[in-house]
């Protein structure tokens, strides 16, 4: 495992034994979710990835285990934190089957992957056409963009979020040789 | 030829003097009226500058002589934050009364994270990073006036003692008998405390349900955190422990550790914006 610790900002209470237990009073609670939000958003940040696994973040040394003080946020601690975050609209499932082992950490909001969907497709004149996603990710035009090579569900939900604000349609395309793909077609607002 | 020596020439000539007269003192009531009018309107400006500079005038003491030096040959009262003799004899004034508004401040701002118990010299120190740099000095004794005027309010600001640390309370818990000694025990063993650590301090004690509900009211309180020691590998560089007695866990006062203030800072930050 990668020491992350040392290129993210943690907060004192990183350091505090009783800081691995999710506290049961509420308001204390709730303010050691958020703390713990911001230390995972900081960590997505710093290893430049977005998807992970339940495990992968029990195990992250310097993060949620913290030697030093001997202690270590259990898996079950790790799936409250993630509740949490998915509430707050701070990470997702990302799971096929449906269940939380799997999340997306949105290091940037899903907002501002969106917005840099549609500026792409603005600049260059895509409003109109139809864009496979896939190709949204990986085409060459869309290298240097924030949404190059991320997981392709987050492209989905991105583009999801333009649907509703009337900016794009995500559909399945309907071309022989490329069944069960989805594409998305931009609209001028 | 020559005119006016005649007494239809005096009484020209008193007339005109009366005239003289009467303009005169039009003038001179004039002048005065002028007069009032610009000194009010200094009065104005005075007190106008009074408050813009007031951080001055309460901070650089050259700056505040002459400042109410001018006031007094003007008749102005100088709406200065000063703590002066009759302020300390009287107990009140306007220092303290900043003074004690900052403190509520920083009590509420920091409420979520110590649960309403600040101790007091952590506060001093946070109260000196909030004011300005020119601002007067403050010490723990002043500290201690402004929140003991909170108390005489009626408001739930109080100091209370645990052990050797002195606590400001901003929350009107009502503590019992046992929460303080649990307090006061885990401020004896570094801000954490288990049953069987308490029992050791304090033999009489010894009883565990008599333990839980002291501890759960003041995790109720947000005093408290309960620590469950996960990991509980025998790696530990931290000599913190439970017994078997204890079910494993342990609890722990935030506001009883030595703290790094930075978190705390950080949120005060936000009171700046307010």
């Amino acid at each position: 495992m990668v020491e992350a610790a040392s290129r993210i900002d943690l907060p004192d209470l990183h350091s505090q034994p009783f800081f691995y237990t999710i506290q049961l009073n509420q308001d204390t609670r709730e303010r050691q979710l958020k703390l713990w939000a911001e230390i995972l958003l900081s960590y997505a940040k710093s290893q430049g990835k977005m998807g992970y696994s339940v495990q992968e973040l029990y195990e992250s040394e310097g993060v949620c285990v913290n030697k030093k003080v001997n202690r270590r946020l259990s898996i079950e601690a790790v799936g409250k934190v993630m509740e949490y975050m998915v509430e707050k609209g701070l990470a997702d499932y990302s799971a096929d089957d449906g269940t939380k082992d799997k999340v997306f950490i949105y290091a940037k909001p899903l907002q501002t992957i969106a917005t840099a969907i549609f500026t792409w497709a603005d600049r260059n004149c895509k409003i109109g056409s139809v864009e496979t996603l896939v190709d949204l990710r990986e085409d060459s035009s869309v290298k240097g963009e924030i949404f190059h090579m991320l997981d392709i569900k987050i492209i989905e939900k991105a583009c999801l979020a333009l649907q509703k604000e009337g900016k794009a349609e995500v559909f399945e395309l309907d071309v022989s040789g490329l069944e069960g793909t989805k594409g998305v077609k931009f609209f001028h607002q | 030829m020559r005119r006016g020596v005649g007494i239809a020439g005096l009484k020209q000539n008193q007339a005109l003097q009366q005239k003289l007269k009467e303009q005169g003192s039009e003038i001179e009531k004039q002048q005065l009226e002028e007069m009032t009018k610009q000194i009010a309107e200094f009065k104005n400006h005075l007190e106008t500058f009074a408050v813009k500079h007031k951080k001055e005038i309460s901070g650089n003491p050259v700056f505040r002589n002459q400042f109410l030096k001018m006031c007094k040959e003007i008749g102005v009262d100088p709406l200065t934050s000063n703590k002066g003799f009759w302020v300390d004899v009287l107990g009140v004034g306007d220092f303290y009364y900043e003074l004690a508004i900052q403190i509520v401040n920083i009590c509420i701002a920091l409420r979520k994270k110590n649960g309403g118990f600040l101790e007091e010299s952590e506060c001093l120190q946070l109260l000196k990073k909030i004011r300005s740099s020119k601002a007067q000095e403050v010490s723990l004794k002043d500290l201690r006036k402004a929140v003991d005027s909170l108390h005489k309010l009626g408001s739930d600001f109080k100091i209370i003692n645990t052990g050797q640390k002195r606590v400001i309370c901003s929350v009107s818990v009502e503590l019992s008998q046992d929460n303080l000694i649990v307090l006061q025990a885990a401020e004896t063993n570094k801000g954490w405390i288990t049953f069987s650590k308490l029992k050791v301090i304090q033999p009489q004690f010894n009883q565990k349900d008599r333990f839980q509900r002291a501890i759960d009211k003041l995790i109720q309180e947000g005093l408290a955190w309960v620590d469950e020691e996960p990991l509980a590998d025998k790696s530990s560089q931290v000599n913190v422990y439970s017994t078997r007695e204890d079910d494993g866990k342990v609890y722990w006062f935030p506001s009883l550790l030595e703290s790094s203030s930075r978190e705390s800072a950080e949120e005060l930050t936000l009171l700046d914006q307010v």
